[in-house]
């Protein structure tokens, strides 16, 4: 077997200085995905390891009029531990949804965001609800939105060298929350893909839309998401129909998944959303 | 102790095999075919099995040999690195159009004059259905622990056959089969994948523990026997029908495949079960049936819950719903007018004796499910709403089916069951008998009927695997063979026990055995559905079913059964094991179908999805269970009547026939968009 | 590596390599049995161990995430007077699981009890999620759950009158 070194960072200045010796360190958190993802009798894992889930000041919590904001190795049965008001919906359920109990109770916040080869459940939603989140690297830390977590390519983009060490949720409650799980199994595999869409609807407008359909890749189109906010709930069918065009020759473009249950759920939100 | 991980094949086919391995590490070894001695574990099956390959390989990730050591996950890395090479050859994957070198078994028999009733048939209907790969989902990976002791070697292994087993290891170790205890382990449920695989994992480590002269423990992955072990076959079921102007069949010409991937000594009893099952529900005055196991250069393929029955039903009910579209009728009325009544020919059987409930079944099942009303009204939302827009898409459909004790494999060894009980002075009973490795519910039901029988308490009823059953020859322990055949040898010893009771005193013991069939009720050109018949629990299962038109994915609703299975001597017991087995029925309904070439650990989970939370209704009703009489098995019904229901009401929900089970979300929505 | 940990109140110091998981660790290095690792994914449950109190799949975990935690596994776990509730209703509604994932259903009921006395058919669920089991009723279950928690209250209860 090939051996891994192991460390136990206290805090996050152990961390960073970790990282900065070897920036290729893994930082296991939970280690669900991780572990999970290999059904081979012993884990394979990189030369370095750091575990993480104990370091204090990643298991944080704060909450104020604005926003959640939480350390990434919070788990999510700490998330749905904390009081229902404290949530904003949809999260909740969302994550009652993931896995299991035993499971809830080791996957982290932080880990279902950094899954490397596909993105995981909680991604669209904070993608959704602009949530932001800390990178803190041994040259310093920064916030960014967690749609920075997606590359170029439209795949899990987990930088290096950093950590993701907080996540920030907006504590804001949209009015229209529409969302779909696809595929044949309730955990992630290869056909599992999750269709978002939220936005809220002030004096007969729609406002705030935002769209993401994410499994193995993401899709997103902020500049349609922009073109739609601000339309009357009672636009004609025509221009609706022509957004839904327009999405769905964006969406066979890119060619990222099977068109066809993206198709149904966009006509479906759509239809839903613009009376 | 010593762990075993087995070196694979990384070729799907090819010759001559060599492994190559580096210097082992201390404590690490490797077994070989060279090492063992060259017999064929299963001589009876053409070209014979071997322990491991060497001059043949059959599959990717057919076992070469074994790295043993002291540490489980070591074993497994020095086992994948081992190098294998072999003059490769060209697999054989295509199965539908096969050459004659892949014929494992061929059955043919005719009734009837085919050519003239066709020719006096207002309607012929020719299809193809086609059933995929299903994986056991048994309670424990393959696994078998072997050692000597003294002279005597000794096999914990799950073995649904542990008689078998003996004889197996027996011939290809050259052993005395006195030498050889076999300890049949915990199996849980098993849906008949447990009924021959297990032996080559047994010999594999026995061969290991006789040249090492240690414990040897083989016990896979939950991936690696997903992978590697064998899974229900694939089939393609081919039939061509005639019928008159009201849609009575009056010819059928059916072909049926059974891909049985590398091998299968089980090979003719798939093929049989089959063949009776497809004819076993509808009379038909003129049938020819042509059914072959295939060989292809995959893992081994076979049982699943009902033998070969399970892709026989699921065609021939499948088939008559596409009559009833063709007649335009409702599927019920179609299958009412066809249903094998009392008097009635079929193979082998010029005027059936037997009263064959189904056609009571039948009406029960559809006033229970209220099949007829909600048939008429999905077919009205259809016609108004063919695209599907307002997202409700449902269907119902009703199946019959039947599931059997009986085999019909030329060895006599298939049918032979015995039973050996003793009341000693303090009133315990001491079972002995091949059902020792039943399930919980089954001896469950056993103690309930021998503690009724001889006024004893049920916690004083034990289970013993017989000592030498080698002088005993005895058969598999499958779900129908369990309840039904031995629960009537447990009966018949326990009343033979209560009669000396008032003559002798105690302790006292009686034998009770079945006798194997004679040779002249061999199956070779009879139809072995008149056989079949006398020992089967009738079924009749409706289910219904809703899609999400949006995600595609097929929702159970609710299932209606109606059951004629003798008399039932625990209807707690009975109903559990019915909810149970509905659940993994469904369960393989919405399965991935397994991909040899690209199948991976989440497919193996995917198949999970139906979790106890998405249980539909379920409604079961027997027909009178509380009858005297013998008590028939029930277990397999859900997976015999289930996939073919499930597939049919899909088939009216999507308002037109897929022909192929199972199918995944993705798939219905391209039907659907069709439709 | 030298992993040091608390297992069933015993303090340990145990082996164990990078890769091990926790479940492989506790088996081999204890002989704690009731622990038959499976799936490996977190699917099945036959690993379910308590983790400074919170139940886990312990194959999920790796080996050294162990050190200076408490575990608790189903040897332990046994010998509680909830543990016997649950075996009584087991018999009584007749759903004795096989003995591959007795100890998993029994640890999750046990999971579930200790959190919430008197649960719900959505409560129960989400508990049996953790163990995925081909055999189980679930009909059965659900009604051997509620007897389990029936039968705990009125021992605890009338203990206290
Ligand atoms: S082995 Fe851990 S859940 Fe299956
Ligand atoms: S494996 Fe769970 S009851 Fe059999």
């Amino acid at each position: 077997m090939k051996l891994s070194e192991v460390f136990f960072p206290q805090d996050v200045a152990e961390i960073l200085e970790l990282l900065r010796k070897n920036p290729d360190i893994l930082l296991l958190a939970g280690g669900s995905a991780i572990v999970g993802s290999q059904a081979s009798r012993t884990i394979s894992l990189p030369e370095q390891v750091a575990s993480i889930a104990k370091v204090q000041e990643l298991r944080k919590t704060v909450r104020t009029e604005q926003f959640l904001e939480m350390g990434a190795c919070t788990t999510f049965t700490g998330i749905l531990s904390l009081a229902p008001t404290s949530l904003p919906e949809p999260l909740g359920s969302v994550i009652k949804a993931i896995g299991n109990r035993g499971l809830r109770n080791i996957a982290t916040i932080g880990g279902n965001l950094c899954c490397e080869n596909r993105f995981l459940d909680l991604w669209p939603f904070l993608s959704c609800m602009e949530a932001q989140v800390e990178f803190r690297s041994p040259s310093g830390s920064r916030w960014a939105s967690v749609g920075h977590l997606c590359g170029e390519d439209n795949r899990p983009l987990i930088p290096k060298a950093s950590i993701l060490s907080r996540v920030r949720i907006p504590l804001y409650n949209y009015d229209f929350i529409y969302y779909r799980k696809l595929g044949n199994s309730l955990y992630p595999s290869s056909d599992s893909a999750m269709f978002v869409c939220m936005a809220n609807i002030a004096r007969d407008k729609v406002e705030d839309f935002r769209l993401v359909f994410s499994g193995d890749k993401a899709f997103r189109l902020k500049d349609k998401e922009m073109s739609i906010s601000g339309k009357k709930t009672s636009t004609p069918r025509r221009e609706i129909r022509g957004f839904v065009a327009e999405y769905k020759k964006a969406f066979e473009e890119m060619g990222l998944f099977d068109p066809r249950p993206f198709t149904a759920l966009l006509e479906d939100v759509f239809g839903r959303l613009f009376l | 102790m010593l762990f075993a991980s087995t070196i694979r094949s990384p070729f799907h086919r090819g010759r001559n095999a060599k492994v190559g391995i580096d210097a082992l590490p201390k404590g690490y070894s490797a077994i070989l075919a060279e090492d063992l001695p060259r017999h064929s574990l299963f001589p009876s099956f053409k070209d014979g099995i071997p322990i491991f390959a060497s001059e043949q390989i059959s599959y990717r990730g057919e076992a070469l040999g074994l790295i043993l050591g002291p540490d489980p996950g070591s074993c497994d890395e020095l086992a994948a690195a081992a190098r294998v090479e072999c003059e490769e050859e060209e697999p054989e994957q295509e199965w539908e159009s096969f050459s004659s070198s892949q014929i494992a078994y061929h059955y043919s028999a005719e009734y009837g004059d085919l050519e003239k009733m066709f020719v006096a048939s207002s309607t012929e209907l020719k299809e193809v259905y086609r059933n995929g790969i299903f994986d056991h989902h048994y309670s424990e990976p393959m696994g078998a622990l072997s050692f000597w002791d003294k002279e005597t070697l000794s096999v914990h292994c799950a073995t649904q056959w542990p008689d078998d087993l003996r004889r197996r290891l027996s011939g290809a170790l050259s052993l005395s089969e006195a030498d050889i205890v076999v300890h049949p382990t915990e199996m849980g449920r098993t849906l008949d994948g447990r009924l021959w695989y297990p032996t080559i994992v047994a010999a594999q480590a026995a061969a290991a523990s006789k040249i090492s002269g240690k414990p040897v423990r083989i016990l896979y992955t939950r991936e690696e026997d997903f992978l590697h072990t064998t899974k229900q076959a694939r089939s393609a079921v081919s039939i061509r029908s005639g019928s008159d102007d009201q849609g009575r069949l009056l010819a059928l010409d059916i072909v049926i495949l059974i891909n049985i991937g590398a091998y299968n000594p089980l090979a003719p009893e798939l093929v049989y079960q089959a063949a009776s099952a497809i004819t076993g529900i509808y009379s038909c005055p003129a049938i020819r049936i042509e059914a072959y196991a295939i060989r292809s250069n995959t893992i081994p393929l076979g049982a699943m819950g009902s033998v070969g029955a399970t892709h026989a039903f699921f065609a021939i009910e499948a088939h008559m719903n596409n009559l009833a579209q063709r007649y335009s009728k409702h599927p019920a009325e179609i299958k009412a007018l066809n249903i094998l009544k009392k008097g009635q020919s079929t193979f082998g059987a010029p005027g059936l004796s037997a009263d064959i409930p189904l056609d009571r079944i039948h009406r029960e099942l559809q006033l229970v499910s209220d099949y007829p009303r909600k048939y008429a009204s999905y077919e009205l939302v259809k016609k108004r709403d063919p695209g599907c827009r307002e997202g409700i898409v449902r269907g119902i459909a009703l199946t019959l089916g039947y599931q059997t004790g009986r085999s019909f494999s030329e060895q006599s060894t298939m049918n032979s069951y015995s039973v050996e009980a003793t009341l000693d002075r303090e009133l315990k009973l001491l079972i002995k008998t091949q059902a020792a490795i039943g399930s919980e519910a089954l001896k469950t039901m056993w103690r309930k009927t021998a503690a009724e029988i001889l006024s004893i308490q049920e916690e004083h009823i034990r289970f013993l695997l017989p000592e030498n059953t080698h002088s005993l020859p005895s058969g598999p322990m499958t779900l129908s063979r369990g309840s039904t055949v031995i629960q009537h040898l447990i009966e018949k010893t326990c009343r033979s026990i209560q009669k000396k009771r008032f003559r002798e005193s105690l302790p006292l013991s009686a034998k009770a055995r079945t006798r194997a069939p004679k040779a002249s009720s061999s199956p070779e050109g009879l139809y072995p559905g008149a056989q079949l018949l006398d020992s089967a629990s009738w079924c009749g299962t409706a289910v219904e079913v809703e899609i999400d038109a949006l995600t595609g994915r097929p929702i159970p609703l609710a299932v209606w059964m109606v059951i004629d299975a003798g008399r039932i001597i625990s209807m707690q017991t009975a109903l559990a094991s019915l909810r149970a087995s509905t659940l993994s029925a469904l369960a393989l309904c919405t399965a991935n179908d397994f991909d040899p070439a690209s199948a991976g650990i989440d497919d193996y989970l995917a198949d999970f999805n139906l979790r106890m939370r998405d249980l539909p209704d379920i409604h079961i009703r027997f027909i009178d269970p509380d009858r005297n009489g013998a008590a028939k098995g029930i277990g397999e019904l859900p997976f015999v009547t289930i996939p073919a229901a499930f597939y049919s009401a899909l088939t009216q929900a999507l308002g037109l026939d897929p022909r192929q089970l199972p199918l995944k979300g993705g798939e219905i929505l391209r039907l659907l968009e069709g439709s | 590596m030298i992993i040091d940990v608390t297992v069933n109140g015993v303090p340990r110091h145990l082996k164990s390599r990078s890769g091990d998981r926790l479940v492989d660790m506790l088996r081999k290095e204890l002989k704690l049995l009731s622990l038959s690792p499976d799936c490996l994914q977190g699917r099945c449950g036959k690993c379910l161990v308590f983790m400074d109190g919170r139940i886990v799949h312990s194959c999920l975990v790796p080996a050294f995430k162990a050190r200076a935690t408490t575990i608790l596994t189903f040897e332990a776990i046994a010998k509680n007077p909830e543990v016997k509730d649950i075996e009584k209703a087991f018999q009584i509604t007749q759903t004795q699981p096989c003995p591959f994932c007795r100890s998993a259903k029994i640890m999750a009921i046990f999971d579930l009890l200790s959190r919430i006395p008197l649960p719900g058919e959505e409560d129960i669920l989400e508990a049996l999620d953790m163990v995925s089991c081909p055999c189980s009723d679930p009909l059965g279950l659900i009604q051997a759950v509620k007897l389990a928690a029936e039968l705990r209250n009125k021992r605890k209860f009338s203990r206290e009158a």
